[in-house]
């Protein structure tokens, strides 16, 4: 089993000197208050049955609620097609347990969540990548693995996407191939596990329909109250096939029974409260301006030749620096700087993969704390950058 | 083995004359990537010491620091890397005037260098893998790039490249091609100012800690993993290798030629040697002043290969540090 290279850095990010870039949080305090009263409200309707056992698939009132949140995206579901999960983390780390067996193939972008790769390498999933573009898994890419995987004599379990802004790069696929993705999938037998938790985080541009929107067939979908309520509150779930969701459930009974009733109910009395749409207005008011901060921190301090691709939405900027920076080494001499990051071999399931990029968080850090973070990062590429050609320079002078 | 260990405990017991139980201060945490692995140490030698009934508090690198040490009957630094191991707290503690365990500040210094450390044991006559090492300010402002490459064709490939002062394997690279050089130093450099590259030994790793006033030798511990070097990334990933105890690479030279070097460089009360055992014998590869003590660390399991409690080990070892108040 390998150690996610974002472990290392969680103690060092507890010191005061350093500005985080690296994790993946959100600004709870937007919607801090807002829990505080579902608390109340929660204990007062009814105080045992949120301190009480629940069951598997979760509080049926919950799932109600999941369903008309779902239904914003133009998903059509019913609560009893749900269960609810501590996360989308636990559903992955779910779905990975009841498909693979050791070996077994699944398929992911790269670079693709960290998280998802920590779930499959767990059950020691054989994860192959797809290759991607500036609108997300190319078609053709995606039928070259699939039959290259088929004369192999083998099979994926399933293709693993964020299709939307995904993590770490911010890409979207295009609304145009998610109709043929789908297809390809359905015409070789390959199910679709589609982690969709920034959806919603969109500050620009069009919304582009989830793929459990277009068809409920082969695809298991996943959400997250992470994103636009609070990672905190550990509230995520499942949308699947019933074959599946009931295999689901089962693991998830043996895992921990049920997720806390108490915070399935806190999360419905929020989504019940009519709050939602002013709050996420809220969210995507304050992460644009954090992106547009980002954005113009690192035109102002990085080296000549990086290279980012603004996202219309969610949390995080990929940046990739120029030759020969190795931003996997470079964090030792950016946390002595005083600011972190996580490198782009993170999210790739070949770590010799994503050494020029690095993810940036935005949705966490105060605009003050961008500049300054931005500031001494950009300071430190320079550095690296300068030190790295002083070094190749000097090693080949004189060679042949 | 059990006999020497105890015998220094006991003797360390008879001669303190200190409170019984005494206020310890553990530091740990620090600022470097090394800060995980140093809490876990900190935490499990707290542990120890509660356990034993000591009035024990945990404390990190911040500026209420030393203000702390000084409220202490005696500081047990668990603190990797910079300020734990080079040094930088073992100064502090002696101008504060507060006993603390471990080697002193000028052992710290040149163990933590491996550069000066490889001087100091080449001196010796201790084997050691032939390398050189190259500061950044050479490189930056006399070329000395071109250094690097004529050192590593001298070396020949395969070569290691590391940070001269640096802990876990962070920064170590195993470089087979010229071409990948420039990198891998890059890499080094981005971890200490100083790199070192030496010459690659195809072997088995064996460590063997040293324990006590008079460092005495803890059963060897051989690491068994596939990888080509025992990396920071192998390190850190469960299963990927694993501890055997008692060795079966060692023979009888190879505690000796520890306790050699821990007394020529000065450990005193704990420390770790580090060798490869290759084709030609063992080469010192690392002496480490400080080396993690956390439950899955080589010490502590080291430790109970000799038949002692953890517990007796913190003892034993606070015991020293208050001995030489």
């Amino acid at each position: 089993m390998t150690r996610s290279e974002i472990r290392e850095l969680f103690a060092v990010l507890e010191r005061p000197e350093v500005i985080s870039l690296a994790g993946g949080n959100t600004d709870t305090s937007i919607v801090a208050h807002r829990i505080e009263e579902c608390v109340h409200a929660t204990l007062a309707r009814n105080s045992a049955e949120a301190l009480g056992y629940g069951i598997g698939e979760g509080h049926a009132r919950l799932r109600e609620r999941l369903v008309e949140l779902m239904s914003l995206e133009g998903i059509t579901a019913q609560p009893h097609q749900l269960v609810v999960t501590d996360g989308a983390q636990q559903a992955l780390e779910l779905l990975a347990k009841i498909f693979c067996e050791p070996g077994d193939l699944i398929i992911t972008e790269a670079p693709t969540y960290v998280g998802a790769l920590g779930a499959f390498d767990s059950f020691q999933a054989d994860v192959r990548t797809v290759a991607t573009d500036g609108e997300g898994v190319i078609p053709e890419a995606l039928v070259e693995r699939l039959e290259a995987i088929g004369a192999e004599g083998r099979r994926a379990k399933f293709l693993y996407l964020v299709p939307t802004f995904q993590n770490p790069s911010g890409i979207t696929l295009a609304a145009e191939r998610r109709g043929e993705i789908i297809s390809i999938c359905r015409q070789r037998n390959v199910l679709i596990v589609e982690d969709n938790p920034y959806a919603q985080v969109r500050f620009e541009g069009d919304p582009v329909a989830p793929l459990r929107s277009l068809t409920d067939d082969g695809i298991i979908y996943l959400g997250t109250l992470s994103k636009v309520f609070s990672p905190g509150m550990r509230v995520g779930w499942v949308l699947a096939p019933e074959t599946i969701r009931e295999r689901l459930v089962l693991a998830k009974e043996a895992a921990d029974l049920c997720s806390s009733p108490f915070t399935q109910l806190v999360a419905a009395e929020y989504l019940g409260s009519g709050h939602v749409p002013d709050d996420l207005e809220m969210v995507r008011k304050v992460y644009k301006e954090r992106r547009d901060a980002m954005l113009d921190a690192l035109d102002a301090y990085f080296p000549a030749g990086t290279t980012t691709r603004p996202p219309e939405g969610g949390l995080f900027l990929w940046v990739t620096l120029p030759a020969p920076i190795d931003t996997k080494a470079m964090r030792a001499r950016a946390l002595e700087g005083g600011v972190a990051y996580v490198s782009g071999t993170a999210f790739h399931p070949d770590k010799r993969d994503g050494r020029r990029s690095m993810r940036l968080n935005f949705s966490y850090p105060s605009l003050a704390d961008i500049e300054e973070g931005m500031h001494r990062l950009g300071a430190v590429a320079h550095e690296e950058l300068d030190f790295a050609r002083s070094l190749d320079d000097s090693i080949n002078d004189g060679k042949a | 083995m059990k006999n020497s260990t105890s015998r220094a405990a006991s003797t360390t017991q008879s001669t303190t004359g200190r409170p019984r139980l005494a206020r310890v201060v553990v530091v740990r945490g620090g600022r470097s990537l090394e800060r995980e692995i140093s809490l876990r140490s900190g935490h499990n030698v707290a542990a120890a010491a509660k356990r034993l009934g000591h009035d024990v508090e945990e404390a990190d690198v911040d500026s209420a620091l030393t203000r702390m040490l000084s409220t202490a009957d005696v500081v047990f630094i668990a603190l990797h890397g910079r300020d734990g191991e080079d040094g930088t707290l073992q100064l502090v503690c002696e101008a504060v005037g507060v006993p603390y365990t471990g080697s002193g500040p000028l052992t710290c210094r040149s163990c933590f260098d491996k550069g000066i450390a490889k001087g100091l044991l080449l001196r010796a006559g201790i084997p050691v893998p032939p390398g050189y090492v190259i500061p950044e300010e050479a490189v930056r402002h006399m070329g000395a790039g071109a250094a690097l490459r004529d050192a590593a064709t001298k070396l020949g490939y395969p070569l290691i490249v590391k940070p001269a002062a640096q802990g876990s394997a962070l920064g170590l690279a195993l470089v087979d091609d010229p071409a990948d050089l420039s990198a891998a130093a890059l890499a080094a450099f981005d971890h200490g100012d100083r790199i070192l590259i030496e010459r690659f030994v195809d072997g088995v790793d064996v460590t063997v800690a040293v324990y006590g006033p008079e460092p005495a030798p803890l059963p060897a511990v051989d690491i068994k993993t596939p990888a080509k070097v025992f990396d920071f990334e192998t390190r850190v990933s469960p299963g990927a290798y694993e501890f055997v105890c008692p060795s079966k690479i060692a023979d009888e030279r190879t505690p000796t030629l520890a306790v050699e070097v821990a007394r020529l460089m000065g450990v005193r009360d704990f420390g770790r040697v580090d060798m490869r055992i290759g084709e030609d014998g063992p080469v010192v590869l690392d002496v480490k002043t400080c080396p993690g003590l956390t439950e899955t660390s080589i010490v502590p399991f080291a430790v109970a290969h000799a038949q002692l409690r953890f517990e007796d080990f913190v003892e034993a070892t606070l015991d020293a540090a208050l001995a030489r108040q």
